[in-house]
């Protein structure tokens, strides 16, 4: 349906919805890129115990965005909200090296579930404004994002608190997460 | 948009879920598909502890790991079909914030006791107020700077980089290595000492979001306040009301690990 719409010049004009889940290691940010991205400003979080959802509105497509909060032992509970989920976002902080073996293990284990078989991988190379943050390239080789075969991903680098990068990661999003018509 | 039928899926649904009795139409079982774990309540632990024999296992070069996903876990969980597996092995090993490295396993059987250890620490009464502002309770630590805070400092700790600020919780949502608790028991005084000596300003709880960052930034990152030479920590920092405690490598062995 969306190649017919697509044809007919309609694709910016029918409403799409996606579900998407934000997951990544603690204090990487992505409470701030959720509230950036929803309220264009940043605000002042508190660690995530839980989550938080919000709607955001980009273009024709309706990204509903699962902030789940990643400290150690709440992280076994992401895999209750993996399923009608289109797309993962997960947040790196690209200044914390000593920890990119950890992200690396939690994005392949979580890119292991069954749920996820058919979800896109958004990278957010987060907090580039950081004096020693690691480049994108080099975080998509210490998270080892080239052996993910058969799977769309991307990475893009960003820094939530001045907002550099973020829509550029939704603008792949839009191209590149199955999404459905809204509802 | 719209999902395939695949006879794999099927199958693996069914194992994802074994209370649905659905029936595979085709013996397309992928690799560990005859696991049926108890349905038992769901803890955390299970399933790593699960991945952790597999690999173990693994490692110890048995033919099938068929003889470990028979035991009874707490959780069901298979692993996913070959074909979702790409040669990335489960953790096995946790890294505590400090950068050491010790076994899942032993991190996780030890957590009770680890928080108990932690609770004793931050509840002595040079721990109750927030490191930074003096605000109770103190619900966060500072691992790297050995500090209690309360949960609007940790926040901002958090927006500092982990160069400066390693934050923890520390009300049972994170695991605890041993190094982390012995980075913690010379506690806030002894800290303060250190980062502030006794020109800096201290901080009251009603001080604006600015100003805190700004004294944080200062404190932490430009050591504004720090001697230029740290005096040595007298020894009876670590005595205030029970006995020194035991040294490091025998935290776990005090354990009966």
């Amino acid at each position: 349906m969306g190649a017919l719409f697509s044809l007919m010049g309609l694709d910016g004009w029918t409403k799409l919805d996606a579900r998407l889940c934000m997951v990544g290691l603690d204090a990487a940010g992505k409470t701030t890129i959720l509230y950036k991205l929803k309220l264009g400003e940043v605000v002042t979080t508190i660690p995530t115990i839980g989550f938080n959802v919000e709607a955001i509105e980009y273009g024709n497509l309706t990204l509903t965005v699962w902030d789940i909060g990643g400290q150690d032992k709440i992280r076994p509970l992401w895999r209750h909200y993996y399923s009608d989920t289109q797309g993962v976002i997960f947040v790196v902080d690209s200044n914390d090296r000593d920890r990119l073996s950890q992200a690396k293990d939690e994005l392949h284990g979580l890119l292991d579930q069954f749920e996820l078989r058919d979800a896109v991988v958004l990278v957010y190379a987060n907090k580039q404004d950081l004096p020693n943050a690691a480049p994108a390239a080099q975080l998509a080789e210490a998270l080892q994002l080239s052996s993910l075969r058969g799977r769309k991903w991307y990475i893009q680098a960003c820094c939530a608190t001045t907002g550099d990068g973020l829509y550029e990661g939704l603008d792949w999003l839009k191209e590149n997460c199955p999404s459905k018509p809204a509802s | 948009m719209q999902r395939v039928f695949n006879p794999i899926h099927l199958a693996a649904a069914a194992i994802l879920e074994p209370v649905v009795a659905a029936t595979p139409k085709k013996a397309a079982t992928p690799v560990n598909g005859q696991h049926r774990g108890p349905t038992g309540s769901a803890t955390p632990t299970g399933a790593a502890a699960l991945s952790g024999r597999l690999a173990a296992a693994v490692r110890n070069g048995e033919s099938s790991p068929r003889s470990v996903l028979d035991e009874p876990v707490d959780q069901p969980r298979a692993l996913p079909p070959e074909s979702l597996l790409h040669g990335v092995i489960p953790a096995t090993m946790w890294t505590s914030k400090l950068g050491t490295n010790y076994s899942l396993d032993d991190i996780r059987k030890n957590d009770k006791r680890a928080h108990a250890e932690l609770q004793r620490i931050r509840w002595r009464p040079d721990n109750s107020r927030c490191a930074d502002c003096a605000a109770t309770p103190t619900v966060w630590a500072i691992v790297n700077h050995g500090t209690f805070v309360c949960l609007r400092c940790a926040s901002v700790h958090r927006s500092l980089g982990t160069h400066i600020s390693k934050p923890k919780g520390c009300t049972g949502t994170y695991l605890w290595g041993p190094d982390e608790l012995q980075a913690m028991r010379p506690g806030n005084r002894a800290a303060n000492i250190a980062l502030l000596g006794d020109s800096a300003p201290r901080l009251t709880p009603d001080v604006s979001d600015a100003a805190l960052r700004e004294h944080l930034v200062d404190k932490y990152e430009k050591k504004r306040w720090a001697p230029a030479v740290r005096p040595p920590e007298p020894p009876d920092l670590m005595t205030f009301d029970e006995p020194p405690p035991p040294p490091e490598e025998d935290f776990f062995a005090s354990f009966g690990v």
